[in-house]
């Protein structure tokens, strides 16, 4: 019973009239149907998540395209993550491997980091991963990075709050 | 994204900052009995400290999941980092900015549905962005004038007109209902109900009250754990009321609703409070130094570019505005 809120029912129209379009473009970008229709069903679910970013007067398949280009970003970056990660994991004796499932797991949150951590500044973003991933101290960061333990201090805090804003959750939950 | 996600994820930009400042802190891996001491006042202090606190262990926990095999993690997040898209990547988040506060829970949830039934329960509510503010007009014709940062349910039945305000600031000018009896209007916020009795008035739901200001006709508040101390505000006033109790009227503040313009008027507004009141509508930090805040500020500033609202007042007073990041931005004495 509710008025809808201006410029949501639009996203009906917009779905019917640009969506084959859009599936047709990432397919030429990615060279897979399967993995355009996943991401065209993607771009059209961030529409639906964030909609107050699609103003009317702006040109809907510049937008989308905007869009889509970053999952594409994200897809070729977790399919980096996986390459290197299980090349990684195949090189242990097969007794020290951890369970398919756990690895899954890891993967799923290192694609989740790299996800948040790719728009923190650089120097905040290896002092996080240095003391959360290798366990180094403030002295010791400070050292690799060239910093005084003050400003990796700094860069802690910073990379923190990065995350909390990001609503991150490192926590993978499979499925 | 449910409105209920949403809400259990609301912690005030502050505090995420100052549980960051503490992980900080304990991660140095040097801390004081007086600095512990602290940081357990801080957490006693409120409930949204706790919140943010538990955010950051289960961050600082998740990543930890990764230790067993740090060169392969390394290597892994070092490669995807060198495929050179983070320029790219950095502009898109960056126009997102920090609207994802909120959307990270909503996000994993909706990935779990289809387009087409969300797209149907979207009608449920009104939201507007941070910077955002819009009208809209219900089923019966009130017309609604929602403020940056809102979320605000209509739910509508034959008993009633109710407007549920879960966060940010409403104007609302009411209708004659179309249908007969005439339903109340009613505009709940989290600590009681407003009832309209033919008029013009806007709600602002702070963290622990609800504020009310009346231009026409009259509202009567009854507050949530209270309902005998139920009073009606007449128009030129304005009150705040918690679950309990309501406190004396006052004069009302034009000024106050020049946001429906895309305007903050500050008459002689200290520094501290307007920098504030315009942060509700930039995404990110904006701070005072402590050393100004005092100020006074007078003048009309524009809401819909707050960026040209930081310049103007920093031509007018004798202050420096500091971009450290386009979101962590502080205003310092010249």
């Amino acid at each position: 019973m509710a008025a809808s809120p201006p410029g949501q029912p639009h996203l009906h129209t917009l779905y019917a009239e640009h969506h084959d379009w859009l599936q047709a473009w990432l397919r030429n970008k990615l060279g897979c149907l399967f993995t355009a229709q996943d991401l065209a069903q993607d771009t059209f679910l961030r529409l639906v998540v964030r909609p107050r970013e699609l103003d009317a007067g702006q040109n809907p398949r510049a937008y989308l395209t905007t869009i889509a280009k970053g999952l594409v970003v994200d897809h070729w970056r977790r399919a980096e993550i996986e390459r290197v990660w299980v090349a990684a994991m195949l090189e242990r004796p097969e007794a020290t491997q951890p369970s398919a499932e756990h690895q899954a797991i890891v993967l799923e949150t290192l694609v989740e980091v790299d996800r948040i951590l790719a728009t923190l500044a650089d120097k905040p973003r290896q002092a996080f991963l240095l003391a959360q991933l290798h366990e180094l101290t403030y002295a010791e960061i400070g050292v690799r990075l060239g910093v005084s333990e003050r400003m990796v201090k700094k860069y802690m805090a910073q990379a923190m709050l990065h995350c909390l804003a990001a609503g991150a959750n490192f926590r993978a939950a499979l499925g | 994204m449910s409105m209920q996600r949403r809400h259990e994820q609301e912690i005030p930009y502050a505090t995420l900052v100052q549980a960051a400042e503490w992980f900080a802190v304990f991660r140095s891996g040097r801390v004081e009995d007086e600095e512990r001491r602290r940081w357990q006042d801080w957490l006693a202090a409120d409930a949204g400290h706790r919140q943010a606190w538990a955010r950051v262990e289960a961050i600082s926990d998740g990543v930890a999941i990764a230790r067993e095999a740090p060169q392969a993690a390394s290597a892994a997040l070092h490669a995807a980092s060198q495929l050179g898209y983070r320029v790219q990547r950095r502009k898109l988040l960056k126009a997102m900015a920090l609207a994802a506060v909120t959307v990270g829970a909503g996000w994993q949830v909706a990935r779990q549905d289809s387009v087409q039934a969300l797209m149907a329960g979207l009608g449920a509510s009104h939201r507007t962005g941070v910077g955002e503010s819009r009208q809209a007009v219900l089923a019966d014709g009130t017309r609604l004038w929602l403020d940056t940062d809102t979320v605000l349910d209509a739910r509508y039945d034959d008993s009633q007109r109710l407007l549920v305000l879960h966060q940010g600031v409403i104007l609302v000018e009411t209708h004659a209902d179309d249908v007969y009896p005439a339903r109340p209007l009613i505009v709940r916020s989290r600590q009681g109900a407003m009832r309209a009795l033919g008029t013009r008035f806007a709600v602002r739901q702070f963290d622990g009250h609800t504020r009310l200001d009346v231009s026409e006709g009259r509202v009567e508040i009854t507050p949530l754990e209270a309902a005998a101390s139920a009073r009606v505000v007449a128009a030129g006033e304005q009150t705040s009321f918690t679950r309990h109790a309501i406190a004396a009227s006052g004069a009302l503040d034009p000024a106050r609703q020049a946001w429906t313009q895309g305007m903050l008027i500050a008459q002689d507004m200290p520094l501290a409070q307007f920098l504030a009141e315009l942060s509700r509508y930039r995404p990110g930090h904006l701070g005072c130094d402590p050393a100004i805040a005092g100020l006074r500020v007078v003048g009309a500033f524009p809401l819909r570019d707050t960026g040209q609202a930081l310049a103007m007042l920093a031509a007018a007073l004798p202050v420096r505005v500091r971009f450290t990041l386009p979101w962590w931005v502080s205003v310092a004495p010249k």
